[in-house]
């Protein structure tokens, strides 16, 4: 007896498998047009195209979404919506760690933002990822030395660029380990280290490190006019003309220090920066009550007087070079403009301290603290240095301790905050200060202090 | 203790000038001043060697305050531990500013108040309703409901910007600076432009127009704006401020308390207080002048009214509305001295800076 069971079995499974197949791709369909829907309209995505998504290239649609987010990052920002840019901008760098672009920017944000420590750890981690980036190198480095991280920068270049000092990027990198050898160890161990590197000293881009070297080492005229030539041949960069102009007026050279500083002024017109540096010099060079020094003042407020930054850093520049009537004026001017004047208030007394008048800094620097939020330890920090400096100007030494142990406070678990005002202290003589920040002694914690 | 004496006699000298030529007389009142020699000798008092001391001193302290208030010495004494031992609970911070010598000596009497306050039961409303209560009890509701905790002890300067429409029609821009104890300082601007400062501390005072320099004014000539120098409300810190109790009042459904609120110098107003929410919401003037307040908002936890609007005895209204109140903002004492330089430094740099519009702050005041 024969059946004919086995072509309706057949048909079973081949109906079966084109049921499963047409299910797939309906399902696959699905999958792809609701993430591309997603994506492009729900998270306005429109870097990510639709054949990315159908060909499943992940790597290539992280990457259109990091790029859209850094966007939004850089929008936000521009916007001042800080919390927004934060946000997109470490969205980006997860879905993109690849992107040196991207990370440089959220890394300048971090930066500006005051998160030194999030900006280096971006950035160090790029180094990680993109090793002979240039751009990374020199941002990561730049950070590193110019906030007293020289340290950790050598420790860099001897560990994960041991091998590359030779490399394509050698002469870059032997620039950089002179900068921090130089800022640890001093002129003379980074002099022996230029011997090793003739080759950069005829480097332009190693020219204000080398010229540095030679400032240091009392070659000083020979450091001018190397940093001339470079502020001739790079005149973009305006941290040399600051350099310079600061070496020309210690070095007497008045006048060309204030030509330097009006260089600087019509390479970068729309910047505050040059024509503070202009005021700075013709203050040194003349006298701030000069006619001239008056009158670039009169410039600056005209220029930028309604942006509350330039106050403050006119103000920052008036105590820093004593200038009491004006860092008052300034508190007086801002004062109607501005709803937080802590800051400028600081400055004034540095011009008062500058001005020996210690006792009115030490009221000023009172005042301000009772008006200050226990929670607000960046400003703190800047309150209690003063307040510990002032004391100790004034040989109050209980005072400069207790000051001290309320900035280690403030501090918190920050080593290298710690460290940083630990040498400045011991650098202007306050071992009171110093044995607090020491972490030596027993320190008592001060019960609800600032 | 020769650096304490030294402050000890500056402050004398400052605050009870008549004080100091009877310093050595039998009769002097030394327990008057004893509590301000007694914080002269904390603020010497520095390091953790002089803790305990430090803690007696603020304990006598306490003690002078509570004594003076009519309390005997042993009852005091034993009144003095149990205050500080809530102050310590109640704010580590103004604990440690007594401690410290830091703190003045009405902040301590409004401290004490309110350390005492928090064993006490509350009233609640409805007690309030059906207790006749004194003028010092609405005093102290009110200083109770127009803040958070004790958020007026934080409190150390604030700035006010404001529009001032007149009764004749004109707007102009105030900018009103206060720092404890009895500074102010504002100014009046127009278009944008400084035309006018006065300023002082309760006892002297000077004004400076746009193109003059600052000229010192006595207290008649200043006229109510000395009142200025009142850091806050009277009706919150009550020091030297005598209270009585008037007539209920009403305005439609609108039940208010009206309390004679009388000034040391013989000034004073008639405060109509909300039964139920113990604003402020209105003031009766001595030359019969009334004053609505409204629109109270919570500025660093204390209850400000955002808009005043006087009407004279003739009907003419002024509106004053609160634009911005920034708590806090690092205001320093030279602000409202008068300046020192010969030119007319503030009024150029101004000038220059044009009159751009500021910048938004973080304290902007809350939506309503």
């Amino acid at each position: 007896m024969t059946t004919n069971t086995q072509p309706s079995r057949r048909l079973d499974t081949r109906r079966l498998l084109i049921a499963g197949g047409v299910g797939l791709v309906l399902l696959y369909g699905m999958f792809v047009a609701t993430g591309y829907v997603w994506l492009h309209f729900v998270l306005k995505n429109d870097q990510v195209h639709f054949s990315e998504l159908a060909l499943f290239r992940w790597h290539s649609i992280r990457q259109g979404m990091a790029a859209e987010q850094f966007a939004a990052g850089k929008s936000a920002w521009d916007a001042k919506n800080y919390q927004a840019a934060y946000l997109a901008f470490i969205s980006g760098v997860r879905n993109d760690p690849d992107n040196v672009a991207g990370r440089l920017t959220a890394a300048r944000f971090l930066g500006m933002a005051g998160a030194a420590k999030l900006e280096i750890n971006l950035l160090e981690d790029g180094l990680r990822r993109s090793p002979d980036d240039r751009q990374l190198i020199e941002q990561t480095f730049a950070l590193l030395t110019t906030t007293g991280r020289d340290r950790r920068a050598l420790e860099l270049l001897h560990t994960q660029y041991a091998g590359k000092l030779s490399g394509p990027n050698g002469a870059q990198l032997r620039t950089l380990e002179i900068l921090a050898t130089l800022d640890t160890d001093g002129a003379e161990a980074a002099a022996a280290l230029l011997e090793k590197s003739p080759d950069l000293k005829s480097r332009p881009e190693s020219a204000p490190v080398v010229a540095r070297v030679l400032w240091e080492t009392r070659g000083r005229l020979a450091a001018i006019d190397l940093l001339g030539a470079y502020v001739q041949s790079h005149p973009g960069e305006f941290a040399s003309y600051v350099q310079l102009a600061e070496w020309q007026s210690a070095a007497g050279m008045g006048n060309d220090a204030v030509q330097t500083a009006q260089r600087a002024c019509v390479q970068f017109p729309k910047d505050m920066a040059p024509q503070a540096l202009l005021i700075q010099m013709l203050g040194l060079s003349e006298s701030f009550e000069s006619a001239a020094c008056q009158k670039a003042v009169e410039s600056f407020l005209k220029d930028f007087g309604n942006r509350p930054e330039a106050l403050t850093m006119l103000a920052g520049l008036a105590g820093r070079q004593g200038w009491v009537a004006l860092a008052r004026t300034l508190y007086f001017a801002a004062a109607s403009r501005q709803p937080n004047l802590a800051v400028l208030a600081l400055s004034y007394s540095d011009a008062l301290v500058r001005n020996s008048r210690l006792s009115d800094a030490q009221r000023v620097l009172t005042e301000v603290e009772q008006q200050t939020d226990d929670t607000n330890a960046a400003f703190l920090r800047l309150l209690r240095q003063r307040q510990v400096e002032v004391a100790a100007a004034l040989g109050d030494h209980d005072s400069a301790r207790e000051y001290a142990r309320r900035l280690a406070s403030a501090l918190g678990s920050d080593p290298e905050g710690m460290e940083t005002f630990r040498l400045r202290f011991a650098q202007e003589k306050i071992p009171e200060a110093v044995a607090e920040l020491a972490g030596d002694l027993p320190t008592t914690k001060v019960v609800g202090s600032k | 203790m020769v650096s304490a004496a030294q402050r000890f006699l500056e402050d004398l000298q400052e605050n009870h000038p008549d004080q100091v030529d009877h310093l050595l007389a039998e009769d002097f009142p030394v327990h008057e001043v004893e509590g301000a020699l007694l914080q002269q000798i904390a603020a010497q008092l520095k390091g953790s060697q002089w803790g305990d001391l430090r803690e007696e001193l603020a304990r006598r302290r306490v003690g002078v305050v509570l004594a003076r208030e009519g309390s005997a010495p042993a009852a005091a004494s034993a009144d003095a531990a149990s205050l500080m031992a809530k102050i310590k609970d109640m704010s580590q911070v103004q604990y440690r500013r007594l401690l410290e010598g830091r703190m003045e000596a009405d902040d301590l009497v409004l401290l004490l108040k309110k350390a005492r306050g928090t064993d006490a039961v509350r009233p609640k409303t409805a007690s309030a309703e059906t207790k006749t209560l004194t003028a010092s009890d609405i005093v102290s509701e009110f200083a109770r409901r127009n803040q958070v905790g004790s958020a007026l002890q934080r409190l150390q300067a604030y700035t006010i910007e404001a529009t001032l429409k007149t009764a004749a029609g004109e707007e102009q821009s105030l900018l009103l600076f206060k720092m404890r104890p009895n500074r102010f300082r504002l100014a009046v601007l127009k278009d944008g432009t400084t035309r006018f400062i006065v300023a002082g501390d309760g006892e002297h005072f000077w004004q400076q127009v746009r193109g003059q320099p600052p000229e010192t004014v006595t207290a008649d000539k200043i006229g109510t704006r000395r009142y200025l120098a009142e850091f806050i409300d009277p009706l919150f810190a009550g020091e030297g401020i005598n209270f009585e109790r008037l007539a209920d009042g009403a305005s439609g459904a609108q039940k208010f308390y009206r309390l004679a609120v009388r000034r040391p110098d013989g000034s004073g107003y008639i405060a109509e207080i909300d039964q139920e929410t113990f604003h402020e919401t209105g003031r009766e003037d001595t030359d019969d002048g009334h004053t609505v307040f409204s629109d109270f908002r919570q500025i660093a936890g204390v209850t400000i009214a955002f808009r005043e609007e006087a009407t004279d005895r003739e009907g003419r209204k002024g509106v004053l509305q609160l634009v911005r109140m920034t708590p806090n903002p690092g205001l320093i004492q030279d602000l409202f001295n008068p300046t020192d330089q010969p030119g007319q430094g503030y009024f150029v740099v101004e000038q220059l800076m044009g009159r751009a519009p500021s910048t938004a702050g973080d304290a902007k005041s809350p939506a309503k």
